[in-house]
């Protein structure tokens, strides 16, 4: 969504910086813009080499080749460049003012559209990265945690609205094993304590929605009658509950262990749930084939385990063994760190299994896409797709190259020739300088506990 | 000797002389609303209402009569939002009572009191009614201290709670104050589940009430309704006649409150709001009122030394100030730091105190403005912080509608209090020159037919 004010206060800003100066003469925050020359990646329809983007009113317009911009629009020459479709992480938690409430295991009815951040620099970091669109999440504290919410990395916007990206399928988080567990069962010494009091509370949860759903069907089946009956008592919770079951919202759950994997399909089964994402999903290479058969996807580490018992038992070939048993996959990061990088993270399925160029790709491109029900926006380089755009130095999986230019709907937020030292969007009336120091060394990791 | 009879007034405190109820302030300056011009003339109180403004007149023998000479006469200020008169919070007052799982907090213990008033436990301490005396302000609207949902605010006004509180109280329920303020431990813990507790709440509430409104109507055949003193309270929130005050001190809690309201159909006040951006401004719905917070950040040095430059302009460069400066600087400048980081640093900490401080007169443009809360700045720094607006472009006129006609119309008491007319309640400050001077000082003080007289207890 364009912002006038938007552009406003990035001039505004870049402005203040006494020792920065906006050096192009053009302005490449209109949402149009032809890029020239670039070696493209499309990942839905090949590569092209030495190939014209245009993106006029945030779309991809034209791809082709000696490609004229229209009146108007600025041209930025990528000879010797590769472009791919803007990155999109799957699990991350950047952008936000809280992650978990972390109060009851059940808590769907939270929404983290509700506790958007804007002014998060690790935004802006993401899209040195090269990543536009995250998968904003609720923490894993909970068994049935809150909606999630896709954002689009807009950095510069000043209200938390302009960051959700519209009509992104709704989503909720789910958590398996220990982190429940500890919460709730050893915290708070309540249910779930244990892998079976995990599938229990989803169980109940589920059964009380559908108990509710019946009390207010005999309510309004009164009404129609023009019987006057008190009403159940209204409850946000199994509201949710019930949208989950109806299929209108998708389960992304955190999960590690294979028993508990395969145990989350048979509840879905069970009720009806026909999609289901598995995040993290460690052990998934145990159950790649069932993953498959009922169509589960899965959103991996690329490296990282060990660091619970859950995670113990786990392998670096994860990603390739379920790409290669036709289960769609992709990388996270689930981390304001990794995410600066997760074109490497990606690339580290060439060491370990030898995913082809376009399969690695296509992990943090169109099947997070798919998985977050945003593939028709983005995900790849095709007409009509949002001008979500990264411009890199060299091919995106080469450990020399990095990010030069992203693009979120056609606009330039980060350009690595004008990078800023201070891009803060909100400061403090009474800041002490030094804990801006602090700042610039990069530090602070709040995420979902893993 | 005394009588029996005047013994036993003096128990009952019937008999005991009232302080003097007509007063006559003779010849003095009025600022009779915000806008009008300063006119001279006779002002009559009678038994606390504004009966006669006019030329020379006549009163009773008895009346007290104060001369006008130099002293302004305004309506009396209006604390739009206070914690003035509420008990002081517990240290552990985030700790709920409730032990048991988290997730089944009942909602009065997890900080869902709409039930509870201001009115209850208002004690205002003799110090801080002083402190608001000596600045102008006779009327204040207190709220409860406490997490999502405190209670009901209550309007007051300031007069010495030795005559007794009951009479003092001009509204018992103004509507509800809420906050984005959790308590440990319990849900709702987070923002999160905040918003989400108001949608449930709100929700239900609408289905029970007109349950509640049918059952009142005709019970017959009914089970009786199961409405709680909790949603009781909340009736007059979703009818629309209460509003919600909202403590949303930026723009993300802001935002919150204003999607609730407009989800939920209730109204909403963003109170003690103290940096709105741009674009949640250019953004805001129409209707809504913005109470500003007084309590100010300090002022950045980058500031002072503007003003300073200004003001000595004509004395530039006394050896001491030239060579203090620069050392200043190089004292200020943390480690790691050049100085062309350092001076934009300052000139963004100066625009983000900039941004606060102008907020006032931003929501005054947009008609936005509802009053000044005072719920978080001093007691005794409200007069300051007033002025720093007008220095910051704020006219008086601006600044004394926000103390008095806004809040008025807010409580909907627009024809009773706020201005300084025939038929008005007589709630008035005399201050000795205008109020937004640098020195000026209130005088006199009238509050619900009482003179304090405020010279002696200048300090």
């Amino acid at each position: 969504m364009k912002n006038p004010t938007t552009a406003i206060l990035l001039t505004t800003l870049v402005s203040l910086m006494s020792f920065q100066f906006l050096t192009a003469q053009v302005d490449f925050r209109s949402g149009d813009v032809l890029i020239t020359g670039g070696n493209l990646l499309t990942v839905t329809n090949g590569d092209m080499e030495e190939t014209d983007l245009l993106i006029l009113d945030g779309k991809i317009a034209e791809i082709g080749t000696s490609l004229t911009a229209p009146d108007g629009v600025p041209t930025l020459d990528a000879t010797g460049k590769y472009i791919m479709p803007g990155i999109v992480d799957a699990h991350s938690h950047i952008g936000l003012d809280a992650v978990n409430e972390a109060t009851n295991p059940m808590t769907p009815e939270v929404a983290i559209a509700d506790v958007i951040n804007p002014f998060d620099i690790a935004l802006y970091h993401a899209l040195a990265g090269g990543v536009t669109v995250s998968h904003a999440m609720h923490g894993s504290a909970n068994v049935i945690g809150g909606q999630n919410q896709t954002i689009k990395h807009r950095y510069g916007a000043m209200l938390p609205s302009d960051l959700i990206m519209e009509d992104a399928r709704r989503t909720v988080k789910f958590a398996l094993g220990e982190n429940p567990i500890r919460v709730h069962g050893e915290g708070y010494n309540t249910v779930p304590n244990t892998r079976m009091g995990v599938e229990t509370v989803i169980r109940q949860g589920f059964d009380n929605a559908l108990a509710y759903r019946e009390a207010w069907k005999e309510f309004y089946r009164k009404k129609e009658e023009g019987i006057v009956a008190a009403p159940p008592r209204y409850n946000q919770r199994k509201e949710v509950l019930l949208e989950i079951l109806d299929g209108d919202i998708l389960i992304h759950c955190h999960s590690y262990r294979a028993d508990e994997i395969y145990m989350l399909m048979n509840v879905c089964r069970d009720y009806g749930i026909e999609e289901i994402i598995f995040q993290h999903v460690n052990e998934g290479f145990k159950v790649a084939p069932e993953l498959a058969e009922f169509g589960a996807m899965a959103s991996v580490f690329s490296d990282w385990w060990a660091f619970k018992f859950e995670v113990y038992y786990s392998t670096a070939y994860n990603t390739t063994i379920l790409a290669q048993n036709d289960v769609i996959t992709s990388v996270n990061s689930d981390s304001r760190a990794l995410i600066r990088h997760l074109y490497l993270e990606a690339a580290k399925a060439q060491r370990y299994g030898q995913l082809s160029d376009n399969q690695t790709l296509e992990l943090i491109t169109i099947n997070p896409a798919i998985q977050l029900g945003i593939d028709d926006r983005v995900g790849s380089l095709e007409t009509g797709k949002d001008g979500d755009v990264v411009i890199f130095s060299g091919h995106p999986l080469s450990i020399y190259s990095i990010p030069e230019y992203t693009f979120v709907d056609g606009i330039m937020y980060f350009n690595r020739s004008e990078d800023p030292s201070d891009m803060r969007l909100v400061t403090d009336p009474e800041e002490e300088f030094e804990s801006y120091m602090k700042l610039k060394s990069g530090r602070g990791d709040h995420d979902c506990l893993h | 000797m005394l009588l029996p009879g005047l013994m036993v007034s003096q128990i009952t405190g019937d008999e005991i002389p009232k302080a003097a109820s007509d007063f006559l302030l003779s010849n003095i300056q009025i600022k009779t609303q915000p806008g009008d011009e300063l006119i001279r003339a006779d002002v009559h109180i009678v038994d606390g209402v504004i009966a006669e403004i006019g030329e020379d007149i006549q009163v009773k023998r008895g009346a007290k009569v104060i001369e006008g000479d130099e002293l302004i006469l305004y309506a009396a200020f209006i604390s739009a939002l206070s914690h003035l008169g509420q008990p002081e919070e517990e240290d552990d007052a985030r700790r709920s009572a409730w032990r048991g799982p988290p997730g089944a907090t009942p909602l009065e213990q997890s900080g869902l009191t709409p039930h509870m008033f201001a009115s209850t436990d208002y004690d205002p301490g003799e110090s801080d009614l002083k402190k608001y005396h000596q600045q102008g302000f006779g009327l204040v609207h207190s709220v409860p201290r406490g997490f999502v949902m405190p209670g009901k605010g209550s309007l007051y006004l300031l007069t010495d709670p030795a005559d007794g509180k009951v009479n003092t109280l001009l509204k018992r329920e103004t509507g509800l104050f809420a906050q984005f303020r959790n308590m440990r431990r319990v849900y709702p813990a987070t923002p999160l589940a905040t918003m989400s507790v108001w949608r449930e709440v709100i929700t239900d509430v609408r289905y029970q009430k007109d349950y509640w409104e049918k059952w009142n109507e005709n019970p017959k055949g009914l089970s009786r309704p199961s409405v709680t003193e909790l949603d009781k309270a909340l009736f007059p929130v979703v009818s629309g006649e209460q509003p919600v005050f909202f403590h949303t001190g930026e723009t993300r809690q802001a935002l919150r409150a204003m999607n609730l309201a407009n989800e939920l159909n209730f109204k909403v006040v963003l109170a003690n709001a103290g940096r709105l951006n741009d674009d949640f401004l250019a953004g805001l719905h129409q209707g809504i009122k913005i109470l500003p917070n007084l309590d100010f950040p300090d002022k950045p040095d980058e500031e002072k030394e503007e003003e300073k430059g200004e003001s000595e302009a004509e004395e530039r460069e006394q050896d001491e100030e030239s060579e203090e400066d620069p050392e200043e600087e190089k004292d200020e400048l943390p480690a790691g730091m050049d100085k062309e980081e350092y001076e934009h640093l300052k000139e963004r900490r100066k625009l983000a105190w900039e941004e606060q401080i102008m907020l006032s007169k931003k929501a005054h443009e947009q008609e936005a403005l509802g009053g000044f809360s005072t719920l978080s700045v001093g007691s005794g720094d409200i007069l300051s912080a007033v002025r720093l607006l007008h220095e910051k472009g704020m006219s008086e006129d601006e600044l004394l509608e926000a103390l008095t006609t806004l809040p008025a119309e807010l409580f909907g008491m627009e024809g009773t209090i706020g201005k300084v007319k025939e038929g008005y309640q007589a709630h008035l400050v005399l201050f000795d020159g205008p109020f937004t001077g640098e020195d000026a000082k209130p005088t006199f003080l009238i509050v619900d037919g009482h003179l304090h007289d405020l010279r002696e207890n200048d300090d």
